[in-house]
């Protein structure tokens, strides 16, 4: 019998960024809030504490931010047919755990999408023609366009107090600044970051090849800063310990610095963690949330009971529990019909890499999770497809993230891979190596989508959740296309050597490649085609709400973060202003 | 234990000197050019030798504010004799001292400094325990409240610095880490990014002493300080535990 507890306006599941930003919002409006987190408490002090936090092997490693897969895991299989198997250890994608969830390991990468993204169908559509791709590529339209978006952009932006040059001021285009990225209405809150020498090199052989450098948006905060809550950021001091780690210096944001503090002081909200969510409870007479039930740290079974709900978990995990709850249709890949699943999307990451001679000396460890300079001439909206068969692109980038010596021994081709050899390369090009990134898009194909194991099942005895995954022609052909403009700038970069990092024949589990797990719950207009509208809710339980990646109908090549800050206050500004005085569905059927 | 891993220290702050692109600036300084500045030998060294105030081995002077230079990073100390020449860090003693260094004389004096081991240590001062525990306490988590982070996380553990950019502060003189808190506060130094500044004026008082007083305490492990003498018997145990025996079984 499960232990009930005292009713809650709003039940939210996850204690991570998105968790953080309605329950803050949904606390000040008046609403009782209650945030379950199935990790730990975790706060700048004393957890992301150096020296401690500087743990390349416990940390980068050992992942101990990230999801524990031997309590839950995914199982995963590149197509129909293929037998998909438990994913034991993290690899390609680290979901974290925890209070602050991802947004306390990301690297404060924070682009935006280009307005072409948002209506993407109708723009291939109308540019392209609709016989441009082959059936299986299946792109929607968001239902919202980058203009709707833009003002919470803009908000998500200072609240991570995040630095750059704006390359589109109100239609104008900036010097200095991205020229291919969505107006903006204000300038970024901070100036951007200082520029590594890999990033300049990058910069100048771009730019001689005529393109347009610009340093990448970066909530790795670089001046002292207060945000429009009032936390207090200081600069970031480029220690190169962000990606899976957490910020001692209060200068990455994350929810514990940015937001949190103004959720947990209002007394409306609790942030209550181990509290493991199994799945949503809702009236199938009614078809409302009544609540969700979870597991305590004392391993007893648990109702919270609440007015609504809002799924504020990793990507794929808000996927799952929607299929373990029961909410919705699963999707079909045989007949491409089904909403709660479909349209699984990635990201499509390659690069270069360019060796110079010993005289160069990069200093990489002197590096921020977001310092880097990239163009973006390749991305879905700045370059003409006609001729190539392909929709998508990907800005291409020189990061310079840290030297952690665990993770970064680059060597040339040819190298061999231990011994006196390989320890003599790893000397000679430690600290003269740029790396380039081709951070491409990700578009939905019929065959991709995240399901229930049918053999599989978590600590709890729920069914695992079952990704089926492998990269589309589309997007092999995009990869082809930007890696090969790379390897023509690392050309340019002057370098002794340089090796090219192609996209893999088959998608892997196994190799790191980003964090950036998008769709499955995905929005639109059509309610055959999607899972929540545009603001978010479900079309099948109008009390209960979506957050984070998994509502992106496709991945742009960009990092999300910005996207899933700005689609969380576009979303808890018409719950406020608009559902939670008369709840309903706010787009009729 | 720390006398032992020195060397081994100082090996690795060379190495990663080394990473940190210095390798040939380091090793292309000259040493003993750079030991003929610090004793005055050199021609343009005005107003006299670094060993004047700064000692042959880098020990400082802790009454007259004089920083210790020993366990300093080269890359540091080429930096700030580059700030004190242009008057970015104001000093009217170090200006005129290091506006007529070239650049190569500043990396040969900074290399000679950085190739000494431990100077010897001032006596302990005399300060309450509270306030070294105060201080250590700033150091290990900083007062997140106030928005003044921990010191370790710059400056590591018992303030051995982080080269290329951050400065060795354990066991610096009192003096000295207090007048450079005040110059931080007063906006007259920057340093990196203006942190310092804020944070020297996000500290009270108090704890800003407390800082000091931690930092100038710290020693290597195994320095007998000047003018004391370890203790010979420890102290008596507390009731109810048995004395430890002379001749424990087993142990040489």
């Amino acid at each position: 019998m499960a232990v009930r507890m005292k009713p809650v306006d709003v039940a939210l599941v996850g204690g991570g960024a998105t968790a953080a930003i309605l329950g803050k919002e949904l606390a000040e409006a008046g609403y009782s809030v209650v945030a379950l987190e199935r990790g730990r408490m975790r706060q700048t002090v004393p957890d992301f504490q150096s020296p401690y936090m500087h743990d390349e092997l416990k940390y980068s490693v050992r992942h101990s931010l990230m999801q524990d897969p031997g309590t839950q895991t995914l199982t995963f299989r590149n197509f129909v047919g293929q037998k998909a198997l438990p994913m034991r250890q993290l690899g390609s994608f680290l979901p974290g755990t925890g209070v602050g969830g991802a947004m306390v390991h990301w690297n404060g990468q924070t682009w935006r999408f280009q307005p072409e993204s948002f209506v993407l169908r109708s723009w291939v559509n109308e540019r392209y023609g609709s016989d441009f791709l082959p059936e299986d590529i299946t792109i929607q339209d968001w239902g919202i366009t980058y203009d709707e978006l833009e003002p919470y952009y803009d908000f998500f932006e200072k609240i991570c107090g995040t630095s750059g040059t704006a390359g589109n001021l109100a239609g104008q285009i900036q010097e200095g600044g991205n020229p291919f990225e969505g107006p903006r209405s204000e300038p970024y809150p901070n100036p951007p970051m200082k520029q590594a020498y890999a990033g300049h090199l990058f910069g100048e052989a771009a730019a001689d090849l005529g393109y347009t450098p610009f340093p990448v948006p970066s909530s790795n905060v670089t001046r002292h800063y207060t945000n429009p809550y009032g936390a207090r950021f200081q600069p970031c001091m480029y220690c190169g310990f962000c990606e899976h780690y957490g910020c001692e210096h209060f200068a990455k944001a994350s929810p514990q610095v940015a937001i949190l503090p103004f959720a947990m002081a209002n007394e409306n909200f609790e942030l209550r963690t181990n509290a493991y969510v199994q799945r949503v409870e809702w009236d199938r007479g009614s078809k409302v949330a009544t609540g969700v039930t979870y597991i305590d740290a004392r391993g007893r079974e648990v109702f919270q009971p609440a007015n609504m709900v809002a799924l504020c978990a990793f990507a794929h995990h808000n996927v799952v529990l929607m299929l373990n709850s029961g909410i919705g249709t699963p999707y079909d890949p045989s007949t491409g019909e089904g909403t709660v699943g479909r349209n699984y999307t990635y990201q499509t990451m390659s690069g270069a890499t360019v060796f110079y001679p010993p005289d160069v000396q990069l200093n990489s460890f002197m590096g921020a999770g977001a310092l880097g300079t990239a163009i973006d001439d390749f991305n879905t909206g700045s370059f003409d497809h006609s001729e190539l068969g392909f929709v998508g692109g990907a800005y291409i980038a020189a990061y310079t993230t840290g030297g952690r010596p665990i993770n970064r021994h680059p060597v040339p081709d040819g190298t061999p891979r231990w011994g006196t050899e390989w320890k003599q390369a790893v000397q000679r090009h430690y600290n003269s190596t740029a790396t380039i990134t081709v951070h491409g898009s990700s578009m939905p194909h019929r065959g991709n989508y995240i399901g229930l194991d049918p053999n599989y099942t978590d600590a709890f005895g729920q069914p695992l959740g079952m990704i089926t995954f492998d990269f589309p022609h589309n997007d092999r052909l995009m990869s082809r296309y930007v890696t090969s403009k790379a390897w023509e700038i690392a050309e340019a970069m002057g370098g002794e050597q340089i090796s090219v990092s192609w996209l893999d024949d088959h998608y892997s589990i196994v190799p790191y490649q980003t964090t950036h797990n998008t769709g499955g719950a995905i929005m639109g207009t059509d309610p055959t085609k999607s899972v929540v509208n545009k603001f978010l809710q479900s079309w099948d339980l109008h009390n209960l709400w979506v957050m984070g990646s998994s509502v992106f109908p496709q991945n742009a090549g960009y990092n999300p973060t910005d996207t899933v800050g700005a689609l969380a206050y576009w979303a808890v500004d018409h719950m406020i202003n608009d559902y939670l005085q008369d709840p309903r569905p706010l787009v009729p059927t | 234990m720390w006398r032992l891993s020195q060397p081994a220290l100082t090996v690795g702050l060379i190495l990663a000197a080394g990473a940190a692109g210095q390798t040939q600036e380091f090793a292309d300084a000259d040493v003993e050019n750079g030991q003929a500045i610090a004793v005055g030998t050199f021609e343009p060294s005005p107003g006299g030798a670094c060993f004047r105030c700064h000692g042959m081995e880098g020990a400082g002077d802790g009454a007259a504010g004089f920083p210790r230079l020993t366990d300093q990073a080269y890359e540091y100390m080429v930096e700030s004799l580059r700030e004190y020449a242009s008057g970015e860090r104001p000093n009217q003693i170090m200006q005129p001292i290091a506006a007529a260094l070239s650049e190569q004389e500043m990396r040969d004096v900074s290399a000679y400094y950085a190739s000494l081991e431990d100077a010897p240590y001032p006596p302990q001062t005399d300060v309450e325990p509270d306030v070294v525990q105060q201080g250590a306490i700033l150091s290990a988590i900083g007062a997140p409240e106030e928005g003044i982070q921990a010191c370790v996380n710059c400056h590591g553990p018992e303030g051995i610095g982080l080269p290329p950019t951050y400065p060795f502060i354990g066991g610096q003189h009192a003096t000295y880490l207090r007048q450079q808190l005040e110059l931080f506060r007063q906006g007259e130094r920057q340093g990196q990014n203006g942190i310092m500044v804020y944070i020297a004026r996000q500290m009270t008082d108090e704890q800003l002493e407390a800082a000091v007083q931690y930092f100038a305490s710290l020693r290597p492990e195994g320095v007998t300080p000047e003018g004391e003498s370890r203790p010979v018997t420890g102290a008596a145990p507390p009731p109810g535990i048995a004395p430890i025996p002379e001749d424990i079984p087993g142990v040489d």
